[in-house]
């Protein structure tokens, strides 16, 4: 059974797909500048904000920091925004795209992607300005640096399987959507933003680290705050581990495309 | 004789209703026999009553889904259903919302973006070309779906009922084009209740009648069949 598509191959098809998905996150970013007043400006004062509470609350009423707890903080603190505004907004996109789903023929994994990429282009200069602000706290970047380039890959690949896997459940379990929420906020506690992984009770630290997010966290202060490499070991795992869950996803995504239509339409 | 461009064979589509794990599924059945082919270059004129399933029927022959039941070949044609407003973006303004549903339509960036000054042109929007199109009234909308989906020409274009909106002015040059097209060698599939449309610009017709399609042949006759439906 063929069913319409472009008559060309598929190499094509596959270049069309991405200029689909840079265009309609770009677009969609145009389109929140245009609504927002202070525009631009948002992006990098909201994580600021919470930055600031954070400080208030833990560095400075609970006393918990350590010295340069607002170094220690942001890297742990826009990691995290990025992997929970990726999945938050990844979650709904398809039931919030049904609309378009039913009038244009797009592959539904587009709408995810274009959510993940959106986020992460409106994270881009924070994760600049979080450089600056540790370089000039006498974070200079040195040889160690370098390994950033693969734990943010892994941390792209992961919030990637979270975010599309998310994606493609809700719209069959709605009620899903709720836990995402509390999901993530669970995540949030148990990653170790505020706190250092180290203070945890030894028998347990392992455990802890199994959550990726905990785990990566430890590799991005490993890397800017102590100046040592990162367990590159577990860090390829992590990395093999989530680009299977991908390429599963793409198969299961390519199964579900005609499916999603008639759940949404029903 | 010429081959089909599309045809569907017994095809049939149903939506569920009701029901999940816990309870008995009951479905609707939108579409319960269809066979129809689409020869290149004809425009045919699908009249129904509302509810017979022709929403279902383009969704399935754009490519959106897949039929339950049946068969539905493409042989290797981009379809684009003229959707007034398929994805529009509120806040972007005419000219970025051109290039995105060119884009949704599975055309490239840079063919659309050549196109982009007949488009303007075409929907008579103006300076409103580049104000956001939430400031647009319905009709300018439907203008600039309408010039967006006819100028970059897909194989088969399908109109679900989208010349009906608009003033005056705009329908008279929308059916302008669609004799136009009528006489080229694009495709259309057009969906009416207007029998003046259907009569004036199809080649053929077929009558959908809740989910069946019967009577399939010229315009005129399929017409009065279903008008002898309306009365009964």
């Amino acid at each position: 059974m063929t069913i319409s598509s472009i008559k060309h191959g598929r190499r094509e098809n596959i270049s069309r797909l991405l200029e689909l998905i840079w265009t309609k996150a770009a677009f969609n970013l145009r389109s929140e500048v245009n609504r927002n007043y202070l525009s631009y400006g948002w992006w990098i004062l909201e994580p600021l904000m919470y930055m600031v509470v954070y400080y208030i609350v833990f560095g400075f009423l609970l006393q918990r920091g350590g010295e340069n707890y607002t170094v220690f903080l942001l890297t742990g603190l826009i990691p995290w925004m990025w992997f929970s505004k990726a999945v938050s907004s990844s979650s709904n996109s398809i039931i919030a795209g049904q609309n378009l789903m039913l009038q244009v023929g797009v592959p539904s994994i587009v709408f995810p992607l274009v959510m993940i990429l959106q986020v992460t282009l409106k994270q881009l200069p924070v994760f600049i300005l979080l450089i600056v602000y540790i370089w000039l706290n006498g974070f200079t970047p040195d040889i160690h640096w370098w390994s950033l380039i693969p734990v943010i890959i892994v941390q792209a690949l992961i919030i990637i399987a979270i975010a599309c896997a998310c994606a493609a459940i809700i719209p069959f379990i709605r009620d899903l959507s709720y836990l995402v929420s509390t999901g993530l906020t669970f995540v949030m506690f148990l990653s170790g933003i505020f706190y250092d992984y180290r203070r945890i009770a030894v028998e347990w630290q392992d455990v802890f680290l199994l959550n990726p997010f905990a785990f990566l966290l430890k590799c991005y202060r490993e890397i800017i705050i102590d100046k040592i490499p990162p367990d590159l070991a577990t860090l390829s795992w992590w990395g093999i581990a989530s680009t299977a869950v991908c390429i599963g996803l793409l198969l299961a995504y390519k199964r579900l495309r005609y499916v999603y239509p008639r759940v949404l339409a029903g | 004789m010429t081959k089909p461009i599309i045809s569907l064979q017994d095809v049939a589509v149903r939506y569920k209703r009701s029901g999940n794990i816990f309870r008995k599924k009951s479905y609707y059945e939108a579409l319960k026999s269809v066979t129809l082919d689409i020869y290149p270059g004809e425009t045919l004129g699908i009249l129904g009553r509302n509810g017979s399933g022709k929403s279902t029927l383009l969704r399935l022959i754009s490519g959106i889904i897949q039929p339950d039941h049946g068969k539905i070949t493409n042989h290797g044609v981009s379809v684009s259903l003229l959707a007034l407003q398929a994805g529009f973006d509120q806040n972007l303004n005419g000219h970025d919302n051109a290039i995105l549903s060119g884009i949704l339509q599975g055309h490239s960036r840079k063919k659309v973006e050549n196109y982009l000054n007949e488009i303007h042109e075409y929907s008579e929007l103006g300076d409103f070309f580049f104000e956001p199109v939430r400031t647009y009234s319905t009709g300018m909308r439907a203008r600039l779906g309408f010039s967006i989906t006819t100028i970059i020409n897909p194989d088969v274009l399908l109109i679900d009922e989208a010349l009906s909106v608009g003033d005056q002015h705009f329908k008279d040059k929308a059916e302008q084009t669609m004799h136009a097209k009528l006489k080229s060698q694009q495709t259309v599939v057009l969906v009416s209740h207007s029998h003046h449309q259907i009569s004036r610009l199809c080649d053929r017709a077929i009558f959908l009648d809740d989910g069946i399609s019967l009577k399939s042949g010229e315009p005129d006759e399929v017409l009065t069949l279903y008008e002898k439906s309306l009365e009964s």
